[in-house]
């Protein structure tokens, strides 16, 4: 078992973003400046994500790759509460996910002084979980 | 101290004897002492290495015969669990990789699902229309 203790490190880890594909590179490349420092079980996310990707449609992978530098800012908790949501939107019907998505293309219509009302009506005690574009954890 | 010259003269002619008995030793013997210097330089050296290497040989076979069961056993349950580690590795991050795909690339960004701002807003959304449905 010992033996196992001193392989399984070696045998488990990840790539280095030089040792990557140039093609992965590319998929990957907003992590890029980060991915050294990324642990293991993250880079095996996203290259798993990066296998995916030639299968998306062209909105999608524009969406992903825009999108996956501040993902891999937010805390591990941040992101598991967007995942569970996200899990509930996702089992809803899809009149109430396109309803969602209506009311979010509305929302960003309000302007932005709006917004920040809405934002700051919200800041009291207890209700205010974090704002994911601020925080700063872990990469992942 | 007065016998000091005496000591030093007496061994003086041994050594003299003992150079001239050298001086006239036959090839022969001579020969016969010098093989015998090298055999036993040789064999001075030759029985460390031996006794190491024949050793640690030695308790290592020991060590296998006797217990290559359970080495074997230990082997196999260390390929086991890295094999069970690798593998549930591997799924967590085809688990992680399928949601985050998804919520990646869906049309609702990921920030909309903790915008307190959206959230307070669809709130007072809600609210709005529960309070104009008709009692």
């Amino acid at each position: 078992m010992v033996s196992v203790a001193f392989a399984a490190p070696l045998i488990i880890m990840t790539p280095d973003w030089s040792d990557l594909p140039t093609d992965t590179q590319q998929v990957l490349a907003p992590l890029g400046p980060e991915w050294n420092e990324l642990e293991s079980a993250s880079r095996r996310k996203w290259l798993q994500i990066a296998e995916r990707y030639p299968k998306m449609r062209k909105d999608e992978q524009e969406r992903v790759q825009r999108r996956m530098k501040d993902w891999a800012k937010l805390t591990p908790e941040q992101r598991k509460v967007t995942r569970e949501k996200f899990k509930n939107v996702r089992q809803a019907a899809p009149e109430q996910r396109d309803a969602l998505k209506q009311m979010w293309s509305e929302y960003q219509t309000l302007p932005a002084d709006e917004r920040d009302r809405l934002k700051q009506s919200t800041v009291k005690p207890g209700i205010r979980s974090g704002n994911p574009s601020t925080a700063v954890g872990p990469t992942r | 101290m007065s016998n000091m010259p005496d000591e030093v003269d007496f061994a003086g002619r041994i050594r003299d004897a003992l150079n001239h008995g050298a001086a006239n030793l036959g090839e022969k013997t001579s020969v016969r002492l010098y093989e015998a210097r090298c055999d036993a330089l040789r064999h001075q050296a030759a029985p460390v290495a031996a006794v190491s290497l024949a050793s640690f040989g030695h308790v290592l076979a020991e060590t296998f015969h006797h217990h290559y069961r359970g080495i074997l056993a230990l082997v196999a349950l260390a390929v086991g669990a890295l094999g069970v580690q690798l593998w549930q590795n591997e799924q967590e991050a085809a688990e992680l990789a399928e949601i985050d795909s998804a919520l990646l690339s869906d049309e609702v960004p990921p920030s909309a699902y903790t915008d307190q701002g959206f959230l307070e807003w669809l709130h007072r959304l809600s609210e709005r229309e529960e309070e104009s449905l008709p009692e």
